[in-house]
């Protein structure tokens, strides 16, 4: 397993116990349990209106959850005002004191605890340098870009040494490149502060490449959390494998087993193997997910553990380092498959291929709990 | 020329025209008060500061002048903070009452004055403060504090809710957030509030008939009895006064805009 994980050990810094948030007739969240470890960056990665924003809300102080309780290093802290909580926040838009200057901006939580002037302008200065601002200093806010805003907001976060730094959606401002840079810096950021930080998007790449552990929120649960490569290659649930990666996802039925395999037959009359699941029992209705990059076109003869579907080619799109493939494949239904550009730019619609796949890359997942 | 050129030139006719109506009755009082005659009428007779050097030894203007400007700063320095608290308060908080509690607040600024001056006369004299300036103060607060309410609820309205959930996460208890985040940023509204403020209650007249007797005058009253019983040319050197110090508090109200909306954009 390549995780990304980083200082994180494993005592919980916040336990979240059946905490549950509703605006009147509307519950932004059901009953939420989650233990966030000392030291770990999470994700919370979800569609809007998933609740991960409100989560996030109710950790930092601005909400109290309806019902349920927030412990923070053993205390109660549920009911605690945000600025006694001892949190640092980065929001969306910066927030910035547009009255001050970056120095005042980044004095300002320094001041409110009454640290000594000195104090105060040495933490500030390694906070400038450390985010890469140290000529920034006597500038306001306005005359700043939008990435260096956003530094401004994460050294203001972390300059009064918070226990726990939340995120909201940092980087949904900026253009790609600065977002990247800026990805980057922040999980380098992480790695020497080594505080923990609980950050929130709703772009699952980010989500993969910055996070220790990935909580994916659907209306108001959690639908799996774990590290990114086990929700890439384990998705518990069809939402979870359609959210992170792309996904062909193919409704079936299970019609039987052999040896740790269960065989799933489509609407189409075709079938393929997957790796059984101890709730996989057969007439199960389930979702058979395989990923594009999982799917090759064969050009030899099958290799054992390997299984082969004919299809014909609908349409190919060109994106420089690949191309991708729509097929229909014989008795199955539409699949989507990654061929290297060299491969994949002599096929033309109408063309006939042999699709293989290794039985170990197909995953099926129930549809009883989740599909409404 | 074409029609385009036409229209701009009889555009900027109609615009000058109504500022020339806006402001040449300002404008005539002012040569009247340099007229050595003592009589008010066009045409002048000959230059004369006579008129200042009379209002500077009458104890009457003196007297009103110095009410107008107790009264006003004690107005500015009631109303002024009484009008901020009510419209950052207002915007913190939505309940069933609100439009209500928000028309009380505007009625003194809507209700006709006299309607309110005879109210205040009549409630004010049961309570002993007619004829003082206290009562003259509270009156002017109370016809005050709408103009506040409404300059720093627009300045409050342009106000980041976020930067105040950031100065929380920071560690600023509400007391410091409001001193240190929203009473620097709504500043420009607190200072044309205050201005407002003080004109109400400087130019103001109706209140100021009904509830001074000789000793509490104030200058609109003593300007108004002026040009009523003993009209003299010194009415219109006061008068001429009080355009150049309108004029200043009106610069200085242009330059507050003008920052406020540099430290926006």
């Amino acid at each position: 397993m390549t995780e990304n994980r980083t200082q994180a050990d494993a005592t919980p810094i916040v336990r979240l116990r059946a905490v549950s948030k509703v605006y009147g007739t509307y519950t932004a969240i059901a009953s939420l349990d989650l233990d966030i470890l000392n030291g770990e960056f999470i994700t919370f990665l979800g569609p809007s209106g998933s609740g991960k924003t409100t989560t996030l809300m109710m950790l930092a102080g601005f909400e109290a959850p309806t019902s349920g309780s927030i412990e923070m290093d053993g205390q109660r802290i549920e009911r605690l005002p945000a600025h006694k909580r001892n949190i640092g926040v980065v929001f969306q838009n910066y927030a910035l004191f547009p009255h001050m200057t970056v120095r005042e901006n980044l004095s300002f939580p320094l001041k409110v605890r009454g640290v000594a002037r000195d104090e105060i302008t040495r933490r500030v200065g390694a906070a400038l340098e450390q985010v890469h601002l140290g000529a920034m200093g006597d500038r306001r806010p306005i005359q700043l870009s939008g990435g260096q805003q956003q530094r401004v907001a994460l050294a203001r976060a972390i300059i009064f040494k918070p226990k726990l730094i939340v995120l909201d959606e940092p980087l949904g401002a900026l253009d790609k490149n600065l977002r990247e840079h800026l990805q980057t810096e922040l999980k380098a950021l992480h790695r020497d502060l080594g505080t923990t930080m609980v950050f929130v998007t709703h772009d699952q790449s980010e989500a993969l490449m910055l996070s220790d552990r990935v909580a994916v929120f659907n209306k108001g649960r959690i639908e799996q959390i774990g590290s990114p490569s086990e929700l890439y290659r384990a998705p518990a649930t069809p939402f979870v494998a359609s959210f992170i990666g792309e996904n062909n996802m193919l409704d079936g039925e299970i019609v039987g087993r052999e040896a740790g395999d269960v065989v799933v037959r489509f609407a189409g009359g075709a079938t393929l193997r997957a790796p059984s699941q101890d709730w996989c029992q057969t007439a199960a209705r389930v979702s058979f997910n395989l990923r594009p990059e999982s799917l090759r076109l064969a050009t030899d003869a099958a290799k054992p553990g390997c299984q082969r579907v004919s299809a014909r080619v609908l349409d190919t799109v060109y994106l420089g380092d690949q191309n991708r493939v729509v097929l229909e494949a014989d008795g199955i239904g539409r699949l989507m498959l990654k061929a290297d550009a060299e491969n994949g730019r002599a096929l033309a619609p109408g063309d006939v291929v042999q699709v293989e796949m290794t039985v170990a890359s197909g995953r099926v997942l129930t549809r009883a709990n989740n599909e409404t | 020329m074409d029609s385009q050129y036409l229209w701009r030139l009889a555009i900027k006719i109609c615009g000058a025209l109504v500022l020339f109506f806006l402001i040449a009755p300002i404008l005539a009082i002012i040569p009247l008060s340099f007229n050595s005659s003592s009589i008010l009428s066009y045409p002048l007779e000959g230059f004369s500061t006579e008129w200042y050097a009379k209002l500077f030894v009458d104890d009457r203007w003196w007297n009103a002048i110095r009410n107008s400007l107790i009264v006003a700063a004690a107005t500015v320095a009631i109303a002024t903070p009484l009008g901020t608290f009510a419209a950052v308060g207002l915007s913190k908080v939505t309940f069933r009452g609100k439009p209500l509690v928000v028309a009380a607040l505007m009625s003194p600024m809507i209700v006709p004055t006299i309607i309110t001056a005879v109210g205040i006369y009549f409630m004010f004299s049961k309570l002993g403060l007619a004829n003082s300036l206290t009562g003259l103060v509270l009156a002017h607060v109370a016809l005050a504090v709408p103009f506040v309410v409404i300059t720093v609820s627009a300045s409050v309205a342009q106000l980041d809710p976020v930067l105040l959930r950031a100065a929380s996460s920071l560690g600023a208890g509400a007391v410091t957030s409001f001193r240190v985040v929203t009473l620097p940023l709504i500043l420009p509204g607190v200072i044309s509030g205050a201005i407002f403020a003080f004109t109400t209650s400087f130019d103001e007249v109706v209140v100021a008939v009904l509830l001074t007797g000789p000793e509490q005058r104030t200058l609109p009253r003593e300007l108004l009895s002026g040009t009523r019983e003993n009209l003299d040319p010194s009415v219109m050197a006061i008068a001429t006064l009080l355009v150049l110090f309108s004029t200043a508090l009106l610069l200085v109200f242009n330059a507050i805009q003008n920052r406020s909306r540099k430290l926006r954009d």
